[in-house]
């Protein structure tokens, strides 16, 4: 308990500084404030589902693979071998593979910021650089699509089978921020080719998508996943 | 020809929404299938919907009074319990059948695919199509509508309440009295009808619709004597037609009525004494009921249907009445105003993060049923 509630202040203090920045930028004039309102609005819901994905594994751990001694470890909540490497590489930037050694540093360097919670500081790396990479991509997305469409895109990427890594210390949400930034430079002139699905079979698809990543999380959460 | 043409896509999209509905219970099966096995067999899940699906909980006592009526004496007759209407539907259709459990299920899920059509339609009085969709989505999708699937209630209850409710709304009141009365023979809590019904006949006589007074009308006082019913068979087989309500009091079920109040207080208390059971039933009864006041308080403000809003209280209210309640979660599967409201969410963000957390927590929920625990 008493690391979560450490996590949670440093974490509060990084995103206050998150926010802060932002206001400074809108101040000064250097962000568009349409823009910036809906990169906060984006924020406020790639969070939500982390939250959402982290209350799911929470309770699918906690029913099904009830123990005392770890119920109070939220870094329990999911388990398998990369990620316990990644945690022990948060402690200890060793020999890990290349992609999850840089996320390791980062997240090394943050986890000092709050005062060696190296777990919460991986924890904040990976949410901080999803957050990131769905506001660029969304940006990039907003100049071939209106917004609404370009925020439905940007939130299914959260919901597809195995999203729950992207909130996960490891490899996978440094992956989609490299990504999101070769999408976001270099993806101007790509030839997109837009089509549109009926909204009724894209709620039904989006719903398909949902469950398939409830499975894959539950499986994490009782380290059926390797 | 243009008529032909319009009840063509209205059957089509009856049928895509049941297809849908259903789908997504037997997606979330297989899934948790595989899971609880490790790999997909169709051998282990026939075995799961065997053994999930017709035999745990009150599945048994259905099937039993299905098979022998109520009984007066031995350890069978506080099946009285259970309300007559839905075993009596799987007695009537292991006749085409032959199986008793297999005509339960098919009840069930036949009941549940009517009532998602239902409710489409009755979204569709007030909300757009993509709006009656996502009404039809959540109710699927609630963590606990599992229970559409077995030998339970939930499927034709929830049949019989949005019929109701619908047919009030289209002012049928002779056809909506008649479901009304089924309805409260098939579970205590469909005689609450009897309020939308009320309102609705007096907001059309004395509001701004000033809709005459027909005789027919009064055919909505059918929905109290489907209780009424129920009550003369308690009579008839006890002499008392309260009997049933002894028979909760005493084992297994220990239930009598406590202001809502205490009873949440209980369930706390409850959560901390039965370690495991906690966010299986306690603290998860809990929240629902906070979440469903939250709802409710949303729907006054967002001035949706009074009648609906006034069942969706009265709902809330009379299940939580109930001392030491083990199967809220179920039961407020039937709290049909809750999606009505939710529906109408206007805010894309809200609508898909809504959409997300039902999909996981009816996924753990149904896991969890599907495991073997205590999912009531």
């Amino acid at each position: 308990m008493a690391g979560l509630l450490g996590a949670l202040a440093g974490g509060g203090m990084l995103m206050l500084s998150g926010i802060l920045f932002f206001a400074f930028l809108l101040e000064v004039g250097a962000v568009d404030r349409a823009a910036c309102r809906c990169f906060l609005r984006l924020t406020l819901t790639t969070v939500s589902v982390g939250c959402l994905y982290f209350l799911f594994g929470a309770l699918v751990h906690q029913v099904l693979r009830y123990d005392l001694a770890d119920a109070a470890d939220y870094t329990h909540f999911f388990r398998n071998d990369a990620l316990v490497r990644a945690y022990e590489g948060l402690e200890q930037p060793g020999r890990e593979g290349f992609l999850t050694h840089i996320f390791v540093l980062l997240g090394h360097g943050v986890g000092r910021l709050l005062l060696g919670q190296y777990a919460s500081g991986g924890w904040v790396t990976a949410w901080g650089m999803t957050c990131l990479a769905l506001c660029l991509l969304y940006a990039r997305l907003r100049a071939w699509m209106d917004e609404e469409v370009a925020g439905k895109a940007a939130f299914m990427l959260l919901c597809l089978p195995g999203s729950v890594f992207f909130f996960l210390p490891g490899w996978p949400p440094l992956a989609l921020l490299l990504l999101a930034l070769i999408f976001y430079f270099a993806g101007k002139g790509l030839p997109v080719r837009l089509f549109q699905v009926h909204p009724v079979v894209g709620q039904v698809i989006a719903v398909i998508c949902m469950l398939s990543s409830a499975c894959v999380t539950a499986a994490l959460a009782i380290s059926q996943v390797g | 020809m243009k008529m032909k043409a319009r009840a063509r896509k209205r059957l089509i999209t009856w049928l895509l929404i049941a297809f849908v509905s259903l789908g997504i219970h037997y997606y979330v099966m297989i899934l948790s299938q595989q899971i609880i096995q490790g790999h997909f067999s169709f051998s282990g899940l026939l075995h799961l919907i065997h053994t999930r699906l017709t035999e745990p909980g009150d599945a048994v006592r259905y099937l039993d009074i299905a098979k022998n009526g109520y009984v007066r004496e031995g350890e069978n007759a506080i099946n009285l319990v259970f309300y007559p209407l839905y075993p009596l539907l799987i007695r009537l259709f292991s006749i085409l059948t032959g199986n008793l459990a297999f005509s339960g299920v098919l009840i069930s899920q036949a009941s549940y695919a009517g009532a998602s059509i239902l409710m489409y339609e009755l979204l569709k009085i007030d909300h757009t199509e993509k709006e009656a969709w996502y009404g039809v989505l959540l109710l699927a999708l609630h963590p606990f509508s599992v229970f559409v699937m077995g030998i339970y209630t939930e499927g034709l209850f929830l049949l019989l309440t949005i019929g109701c409710l619908y047919l009030l709304r289209k002012q049928k009141y002779p056809a909506a009295g008649i479901v009304g009365f089924f309805a409260a023979l098939c579970r205590t809590q469909g005689m609450l009808l009897i309020f939308p019904a009320a309102y609705e006949l007096i907001v059309c006589r004395l509001g701004k619709e000033k809709r005459k007074f027909h005789p027919s009308d009064l055919s909505v006082l059918l929905i109290p004597a489907g209780f009424g019913v129920y009550l003369l068979i308690n009579a008839a087989l006890h002499g008392n037609p309260f009997q049933f309500l002894q028979y909760e009091a005493g084992d297994p079920w220990f239930q009598t009525s406590q202001w809502i109040g205490r009873n949440i207080s209980l369930q706390f208390l409850l959560a901390h004494e039965y370690e495991g059971l906690e966010w299986v039933i306690y603290y998860v009864q809990i929240i629902l009921y906070f979440l469903a006041l939250g709802i409710l308080f949303f729907g006054i403000w967002k001035k949706e249907r009074m009648s609906e809003l006034l069942y969706g209280g009265a709902y809330l209210g009379f299940t939580y009445l109930s001392g030491w309640m083990i199967s809220g979660g179920r039961y407020m599967l039937g709290c049909v105003p809750l999606f009505i409201i939710l529906a109408g969410i206007k805010n894309e963000m809200v609508r898909k993060v809504l959409l997300l957390a039902m999909c996981l927590f009816h996924f753990a929920y149904s896991l969890f049923f599907y495991i073997g625990y205590s999912i009531m």
